[in-house]
């Protein structure tokens, strides 16, 4: 086996695996909050790249300014489609559990998919973003855009740990994570809560896609792929944890970028979910998982 | 003894609501088989092929989702793969005909055997999995197939799938024209759903309910639920296998990505829009979402978006699905049940225990959580035919050695032996195999099932236990009649937990324990909650139980109960024993009463004094 | 006590039961108008022909430019005046991508809409389930596809006819410009879907004939977001040129992530990139490589002829009509759609005699994709004059120094 190409797996594997890791955080803030996965978090990346492509199309000339301008604009309507996704799903009958509002979730996913298609068409979008050229890394090319994706998702991070646990707000979205009732009696109101949660996830669903979309290019199908892989970055953090969802990202996406390039390319989407079924089997409750999760 | 001995007023009454005292009729139980009864009619109303192909493809997906519906809707294991096992019985069939020349008939078990044993081998690690962590592992099976199928191209025929597969015929005859292959998946789909309705309205089928809705309860009543899972995961296995092979004798063709992630997101969609749990509403919902893009035709750029739309709104107004919004499903086990009961001679015999000596012995057993150790070596044993009482204050860990002996909790050290064998490694499935039945101390009875239905699952907890007299167990009708009779629940036996008053539901939890024959009972707080009749009357019926030969380990804080009916006490603080006694010992001891019982108006008649001083106490 | 509750029971049951019963009726009254709805069938008056294209789903890069050729050239005929005077209708149905909805699709057109032939599948899964169907209920099928069982065994394939190119003709094209180009040993990079995988195994039936050999095979996902893993490998293993086969987002970053390795392999691609989308998405990192194109993506640079005429004019009322240029999708699907007409034109809506006028009237036809030629033995419409090597230019394509 030669080992020399190693390096420049590992860095093609982090790019996407910081994506996985974004889009997971996301799986991972709304379960947290209220034991919903939500199946639209896909579409959120999906969106996020095409409104911005379009925003930028719309600003005569793409310069840096005017792209980040389209982005902030896209993040805003990201927030707007999270903050409606939360209030369709409160309109559920009571008699609903979690499986339901999943199920809305997919609905959602369904149509946005569909949407995107109508608007946007079949064929792949893009805008510039990143300076060119890359710096060498152990004998690995790494692209200026991996470096910046890398950097915003530990900036995210880092920024999530502050708000979940150095703000007042923070706190109580861990405490009605645990215990909604609990919370209320000390007047947190827990649907306050899962709103934020929701406007979190569109957050970093939609910067994931502001970030990929440069790099790789987006089309309204992508939604699937990039949900499961997330979805898997999520689970193999624990499903609870958006850091371990961040860490899971980048360590499925190394995985699977080793996979390729050292066993098999024909098996590239095998690999993350057999890196997750061996998590899964091991320590049955994710990487960071506690053992609140086992009994989920 | 009756049910109307209890307070007044209370006889019955939730039963005046809505639906389900009366036994249902027999067209009511008929109703589940409509939606195929329809079916059959279909190619009366029309011979189109376009139509009948719909309906075909209709077909065939039922065969997959009524499988499921077990899986998912009764059992609650969400699978959301379930594609891959229509992948491998379509697989199987298409390559044992195209590249072996074997008759499709052949190859169509060939195919569910291989689903059969690759959900075996899949299924036992990935079934100890829950909830959402269960759903992503299943996710990903269809993808690693996809991949292992365009990889090994050479046997798979790649990315480009496997064509050309020939017709099934029988003899010189082709199953090729459109009618006649309509029916024969009709015959199919009724056959399969014979099948499944067999197991769901079995005790197996209860016993998935019982798991779906609680499963330390399913274990307390006998059920080895990691073998219930994996039996209801191959056999679905089996059946969406069964329907790969008829798919691809009808399309005569199959690829890697046919059924892939989104078809098995779609079977689970199409299950949970008809109503989960029902078997036939499985059926109305794989109908509907199929028809639906068909009909969106004309604007199939904007179906996506309806059809999201269509489930959203579904969703959000029936949550159970189609089906849901019809009654509670029809109950399985009917009062006829009891009724054929009645009519045998009560159980009177005493159990002849062949045991010497103890029948429950503890030995230095120690539990910990972290830091806190909530029983600390403990020395217990019980003989035939004993009550014996463990009372404490609370954070005692009175329940957590019920827990240690029930074998919910497994210890941290000692011995547990019982009927002279060492059990504490057993699970706790195992042990009230073994004899040991029990009541928790928040009652867990399953909501989904009939007071009936849930005191029939405990008959699992007979097992294996093949005892000496054999001529004297009754039937297992009749072992859940006569209980029905002795507890007093005649007249709420169809009703649901949810319709009964606590007093009775705590009876039918000591009847799911009693129907599994326990020479131990472990009762954990049954007087809770119950007024001074009600409490009299459970003594009585625990009395009974003592001269049947059965020993009972009672935990309450409940004196009136404990005082009367208690051989011995065994009084526990912090997790130690503090005292051990008689009633009249205990009362008078003043550790016991420094620590629980109370250092004020210390009397001799412990009944009414202790009662009191626990009116505040007791409910914990 | 007992009672409260049962009072409480018996109200929230009521409220429940009528939101239940609320909820029944709209159920009912949706399903009544679905089942109206279902039951209304298609008029039949004008021309019809059908088309199943992969719309929606992972082929819709295919079928929505075959979808708007097709309609493209219908519109063309019907603005004329229609066929003999009677107006010409194309029924474009969903194939959703995946066989099962291509399937339905098929005996839709050909049952309920009594189309006299149909144009597609986009993809090969889907053409493969749509033959048998064709085949038994005599409708003439031309498959958008490239592989080789599309018309082979031609005992089973009497009425299917693939107006596109073969696979093996893409790869021949490369090989020769492999050889001219004097490189000896070939990577491979296909993706793992029917297509990447033909081009794959025509490669490695056909470079020993011309004289090269293949170093390094590696593939990619059709949903793969980078490749410089499988570069790295292509270019350890020392090969002289890479060829490329594949669609998808994919084909576009491995480009990119070429000039990132500042690979300096040269990475030559089959015809899976001759459309615009591709060569807009690449940009500059395509620049200089070798692409395997159709006439209609150079006509300003073709000699003069029949084949550029009609490219020129497809070209120019593509663009007119939708605002980009056409692809070879687009043009295969309305070179298809054209012949079809014709033969309306000339033997009318029977089914039979639409496949005869495939089988015995098509000689040397000039398409937009290639002049066609089919014959009883041979539905594999197009040859290799159908197929050019193109250099990717800054505005776009030029023709090879070679071919002109």
């Amino acid at each position: 086996m030669d080992f020399s190409g190693i390096p420049q797996f590992v860095a093609g594997g982090l790019t996407v695996g910081a994506v996985y890791g974004l889009v997971g955080a996301g799986f991972s803030l709304i379960f947290k909050a209220s034991k919903v996965i939500n199946f639209a978090q896909g579409e959120f990346v999906v969106l996020g790249g095409l409104v911005t492509y379009s925003l930028v199309g719309l600003f005569t000339g793409a310069t840096l300014s005017a792209t980040l301008a389209a982005a902030l604009t896209a993040v805003a309507v990201l927030l707007a489609i999270g903050a409606l996704l939360y209030t369709l799903l409160r309109t559920a009958k009571r008699g609903s559990n979690e499986f339901t509002y999943v199920m809305v979730t997919l609905a959602v996913a369904i149509a946005l998919r569909g949407a995107a298609g109508l608007v946007w068409g079949t064929e792949y979008k893009t805008f510039p973003l990143y300076p060119r050229g890359s710096v060498k890394v152990l004998g690995a090319v790494v692209t200026y855009g991996t470096l910046i994706t890398v950097a915003a998702t530990l900036l995210v991070s880092l920024g999530l740990w502050l708000v979940l646990y150095r703000t007042m707000i923070g706190k109580a979205m861990r405490a009605c994570a645990d215990s909604p009732m609990a919370a209320q009696t000390v007047g947190i109101r827990p649907q306050r809560m899962v709103l934020y949660a929701y406007l979190g996830s569109a957050f970093m669903g939609g910067l994931a896609g502001i970030l990929l979309t440069p790099i790789l290019m987006m089309s309204y199908d992508n939604g699937v792929m990039l949900a499961l892989k997330g979805f898997t970055a999520a689970v193999a953090g624990g499903l609870a944890n958006p850091f371990g969802a961040i860490v899971g990202g980048l360590v499925i996406g190394t995985i699977e970028s080793l996979g390729v390039g050292m066993i098999s390319s024909e098996l590239q989407n095998a690999y993350a979910f057999v890196a997750l079924l061996l998590v899964l089997f091991l320590r049955p409750q994710g990487l960071f998982g506690g053992r609140a999760e086992l009994a989920r | 003894m009756t049910s109307s001995d209890i307070a007044p007023g209370v006889r019955s009454g939730a039963l005046s609501n809505a639906q389900s005292a009366k036994q249902p009729s027999a067209p009511r139980r008929l109703a589940i088989w409509l939606p195929l009864v329809l079916l059959a009619v279909v190619p009366l109303v029309s011979r189109n092929p376009y139509l009948l192909s719909v309906w075909t493809f209709i077909l065939l997906n039922l065969i997959v989702v009524i499988g499921l519906d077990l899986l998912v809707g009764y059992s609650g294991q969400l699978s959301l793969g379930h594609g891959v096992f229509v992948t491998i019985g379509g697989y199987a069939s298409a390559l044992l005909t195209t590249k072996l020349g074997w008759n499709g008939w052949a190859a169509i078990p060939a195919g569910m055997i291989a689903s059969g044993i690759i959900a075996f081998v899949i299924g036992a690690p990935t079934l100890r999995l829950r909830g959402y962590y269960l759903a992503m592992a299943t996710l990903g099976f269809p993808v690693v197939l996809d991949a292992v199928l365009r990889n090994w191209g050479g046997i798979t025929g790649g990315s480009s799938g496997v064509t050309g597969i020939p017709r099934l015929a029988i003899g010189d005859y082709i199953l090729k024209d459109a009618v006649a292959y309509y029916y024969f998946a009709w015959v199919v789909v009724c056959i399969v759903f014979f099948v499944a309705k067999l197991i769901a309205h079995s005790r197996f089928g209860l016993s998935l309910k019982a798991i779906h809705a609680d499963e330390p309860a399913a274990a307390a009543r006998g059920i080895d639920i990691a073998r219930a899972k994996i039996t209801v995961f191959v056999v679905s296995a089996v059946f969406a296998a069964f329907s790969g092979s008829l798919y691809v004798h009808y399309v005569q063709f199959i690829g890697p990505d046919t059924f892939g992630v989104l078809y098995s997101i779609m079977l689970v969609v199409m299950l949970v829009v008809g109503g989960a749990g029902r078997l036939w509403g499985g059926v109305v919902g794989t109908i509907v979402l199929m028809w639906l893009p068909e009909l969106l035709r004309s604007t199939s750029t904007w179906e996506p978006i309806v059809f999201g739309a269509v489930l959203a709104v579904v969703m959000l107004c029936a949550p159970k699905g189609i089906a849901g919004l019809w009654a509670r499903r029809a109950a399985i086990l009917y009062a006829a049940q009891r009724e054929a009961g009645a009519a045998q001679p009560p159980d009177r015999t005493t159990r002849a225990v062949a045991v010497q000596g103890d029948l429950l012995a503890i030995d230095n057993l120690k539990r910990n959580f972290g830091g806190v150790q909530a029983v600390g070596g403990l020395n217990y044993h019980i003989a035939p035919g004993q009550i014996k009482a463990i009372i404490g204050p609370n954070g005692a860990g009175k329940s957590t050695a019920l827990a240690l002996i029930a074998g919910t909790l497994p210890p941290s050290a000692g011995v547990i032996a019982f009927a002279g064998n060492n059990i504490e490694a057993l699970p706790a499935h195992a042990r009230a195999r073994l004899g040991i039945g029990r009541t928790f101390q928040h009652i867990r009875l399953i909501a989904d099932l009939t007071v009936i239905e849930n005191i029939t699952l405990g008959l699992t907890a007979i097992g294996e236990r093949n005892p000496h007299d054999d001529k004297h167990r009754a039937a297992p009708d009749a072992i859940v009649g006569s209980l029905v009779e002795r507890l007093g629940l005649a007249d709420v036996a169809d009703a649901y937990p949810g319709q009964i008053n606590q007093y009775q539901c705590r009876l039918v939890e000591l009847g799911a324990a009693l129907a599994g024959d326990p020479s131990l009972l472990l009762l954990d707080e049954p007087a809770a909650g119950l007024s001074t009749a009600e409490v009299d009357q459970l003594a009585t019926i625990l009395r009974t139980e003592r001269e049947r030969g059965r020993s009972i380990i009672l935990v309450d804080h409940v004196m009136q109960l404990v005082m009367t009916i208690a051989e011995e006490i065994l009084v526990l603080e912090y997790g130690t024993a503090i005292a051990q006694g008689t009633p009249a010992e205990i009362l008078n001891d003043a550790r016991v009463r420094a620590a629980y019982l109370g250092t004020r108006n210390a009397s001799r008649d412990g009944a009414a004094h202790a009662s009191a001083a626990n009116a505040g106490v007791a409910n914990a | 006590m007992m009672k409260t509750t049962k009072l409480l029971n018996d109200r929230s049951v009521q409220v429940q039961a009528q939101r239940k019963s609320w909820v029944r009726a709209a159920a009912a009254g949706t399903a009544i108008a679905l089942g109206v709805a279902a039951a209304s069938a298609f008029a039949a008056d004008p021309h019809k022909i059908g088309a199943v294209f992969a719309l929606t789903g992972g082929a819709s890069f295919l079928g929505d430019p075959e979808a708007k050729a097709a309609q493209l050239a219908i519109d063309q005929v019907n603005a004329a005046g229609g066929i003999n005077g009677r107006r010409v209708e194309l029924i474009i149905e969903d194939s959703k991508s995946t066989e099962t909805a291509a399937v339905l699709s098929l005996r839709k057109l050909i049952t309920q809409d009594n189309v006299s032939a149909i144009l597609g599948p986009s993809r090969t899964g889907d053409a493969m389930a749509a033959i048998p169907i064709a085949t038994e209920n005599g409708v003439v099928l031309l498959p958008a596809v490239s592989g080789v069982a599309v018309v082979e065994p031609i005992a089973q394939r009497k009425w299917i006819f693939r107006p596109g190119q073969g696979g093996d003709l893409s790869v021949g094209k490369v090989l020769d410009y492999a050889r001219r180009a004097g490189w000896k040993r070939m990577g491979i990079l296909y993706s793992s879907d029917a297509y990447g995988e033909d081009g794959r195994d025509n490669m490695r039936k056909l470079a020993a004939s011309k004289g090269l050999s293949i170093g390094r095979e590696e593939s990619f996902s059709p949903t793969a977001t980078d490749l410089k893993s499988q570069l790295t490998n292509l270019k350890n293993a020392g090969v002289d040129a890479i060829f490329m086969h594949g669609v998808g987002a994919p084909s576009v970053v491995v480009y990119r992530n070429a000039r990132e390795l500042d690979l300096k392999i040269p990475l030559v691609s089959g015809h899976g990139q001759a459309n615009s989308a591709f060569r807009k998405a690449v940009g500059d990192d395509v620049v200089g490589q070798p692409v395997v194109g159709a006439p209609v993506l150079v006509w300003k640079e073709m000699p003069a002829g029949p084949l550029r005429r009609a490219s020129e004019d497809f070209s120019n009322k593509y663009t007119a009509k939708y605002g980009t240029p056409p692809d070879m999708f687009a043009g295969i699907a309305y070179d298809s759609a054209r012949m079809v007409l014709k033969a309306l034109a000339e033997v009318g809506d029977d089914r039979a005699k639409i496949r005869e006028w495939f089988e015995t009237r098509v000689k040397a036809y000039p398409g937009v994709t290639g002049t066609f030629t089919f014959t009883p033995t041979d539905h594999a419409g197009l040859s290799s004059d159908a197929l050019i090597m193109m250099i990717a230019t800054p505005a776009g394509w030029r023709l090879a120094d070679y071919e002109k």
